[in-house]
């Protein structure tokens, strides 16, 4: 979210809510409970979510430059791209679309490379699937033909060794 | 310019604290555990692979002694913890949080201890995350994300005129923007004249009148800077005592006491109840004040 989006943020409906969690069980067969949160979304069908308690505030004296959380971006055919939170979020529930790397690819992915996963086989061809390495979930990436096709953004990515 | 810094700066630390004091190493990291995504006992064991790890009286933090640099790990990226100097965590832990709480960090970026209080608060209630300039913002929106913070409103405004947005709040952050000679960061001290240090003094002033605008009647304020100067912390709070009818709160003694008298003015007795962290090898020095309204 950048300066003067918020203004344009729409708070989503229950029923509104119910859709994004269908589209996230869809994919992920995650069933994930985004009711908790307050859920919006921008133009540009970017999820954001927030406390509850945000809905409380009235900040429209405020210059607000963001209010809570990316969750991820809905995309054409009911999928869904989710960010390194997002991933963190439903990675734990997910039951496919989650694809396994070792530590060497692990590093190599938040490099921003391309990278093989040792382990996919509930990976749809052609959708966003999660990134695991041992209990970490990394991000979410597109898998094509057996690759992950690294679309991490820049600013989530690894600049140098790990632990 | 070094000659300058040990004679006007190291000089005027010796007199506030009745002694030589010694700047933080540089080879020890300051690991906060980000329990929004990770527990501190599974950080420790990762951490205890790079280097050696001792535990901070916070629950939670480490003194990691490592070449590794931390901050450019997978850990740190994927958001498991917040390098953070073990004094820049202190000032959170006097606001009493809870999770239902809506309170403000009125120069919130980079968001160490936005982030700090969010966990606290269980990523419930809100925080209002205010700072000015774009590049700030930036940097306070990406920990923010990074370190999975949902219960954050960023706002763009002069804290000075914060006020004007109209809302109260029960809980405020003031954790000034300062000189920074805590850091006693040899550039940072070389840098710093009386004339930063006044112009500092007085933006200081003019934040504080806006919290206090802002703060609920029975409200708490907690004020902090990483600076050593007393024209930045003491001055200040008697600034607030006596010009804008806060009283003090005493919190436990942590390194060094308050200053009550500088440059010939001795400052209200309530001043002393405010406290420092005296640099050493393992913290920055700190200024910690908590007023009430």
């Amino acid at each position: 979210m950048q300066d003067g989006k918020v203004r344009s943020l729409e708070v989503l409906e229950a029923e509104q809510v119910k859709s994004i969690e269908n589209i996230v069980e869809k994919n992920y067969g995650a069933v994930f409970d985004l009711k908790q949160f307050l859920v919006m979304k921008t133009p540009e069908e970017k999820i954001w979510i927030a406390s509850k308690a945000v809905a409380d505030v009235d900040f429209s004296s405020l210059s607000a430059n963001s209010v809570g959380m990316y969750f991820g971006k809905l995309k054409r055919n009911n999928k869904i791209n989710l960010s390194t939170e997002g991933c963190q979020m439903v990675g734990k529930e997910a039951k496919k679309n989650v694809a396994v790397v070792d530590k060497d690819s692990a590093e190599r992915f938040l490099r921003g490379n391309d990278v093989i996963p040792i382990e996919a086989a509930k990976c749809e061809n052609q959708n966003f699937v999660i990134l695991k390495c041992g209990e970490d979930f990394l991000g979410s990436s597109l898998f094509v033909d057996g690759k992950i096709s690294n679309i991490l953004p820049k600013s989530r990515r690894l600049l140098d060794k790990s632990l | 310019m070094l000659e300058r810094y040990e004679k006007n700066m190291l000089g005027r630390y010796e007199k506030i604290f009745g002694e030589r004091i010694i700047a933080p190493s540089k080879s020890i990291w300051h690991v906060r555990t980000n329990t929004l995504k990770i527990s501190p006992e599974d950080l420790e064991r990762r951490l205890e692979a790079v280097g050696d790890v001792e535990r901070m009286p916070q629950h939670g933090s480490f003194w990691v002694r490592s070449e590794t640099n931390l901050s450019k790990t997978v850990e740190h990226v994927l958001g498991y913890f917040f390098l953070q100097n073990a004094s820049s965590m202190l000032p959170p832990m006097f606001l009493d949080l809870r999770p239902e709480d809506t309170m403000l960090d009125m120069c919130a970026s980079p968001g160490a201890k936005t982030t700090q209080m969010a966990a606290m608060m269980k990523n419930e209630g809100v925080i209002i995350a205010n700072d000015v300039t774009h590049k700030r913002l930036k940097a306070l929106r990406g920990n923010l994300q990074r370190c999975g913070v949902s219960n954050a409103i960023v706002t763009k405004m002069y804290g000075e005129d914060f006020w004007k947005g109209g809302l109260k709040f029960k809980k405020i952050l003031l954790d000034a923007p300062c000189t920074g000679t805590g850091t006693m960061n040899p550039r940072i001290l070389q840098q710093t004249s009386h004339n930063t240090v006044k112009m500092f003094s007085r933006l200081q002033k003019r934040l504080l009148e806006s919290a206090v605008k802002c703060l609920d009647d029975g409200g708490t304020l907690v004020y902090s800077t990483c600076s050593l100067e007393p024209e930045e912390n003491e001055e200040n709070v008697d600034f607030a005592v006596t010009q804008l009818g806060l009283k003090v709160e005493k919190i436990d003694s942590l390194s060094a006491n308050a200053v009550t008298e500088w440059d010939k003015k001795k400052f209200s007795p309530e001043v002393e109840k405010a406290v420092r962290v005296k640099p050493d090898e393992r913290h920055e020095g700190f200024f910690i004040c908590k007023m009430v309204k």
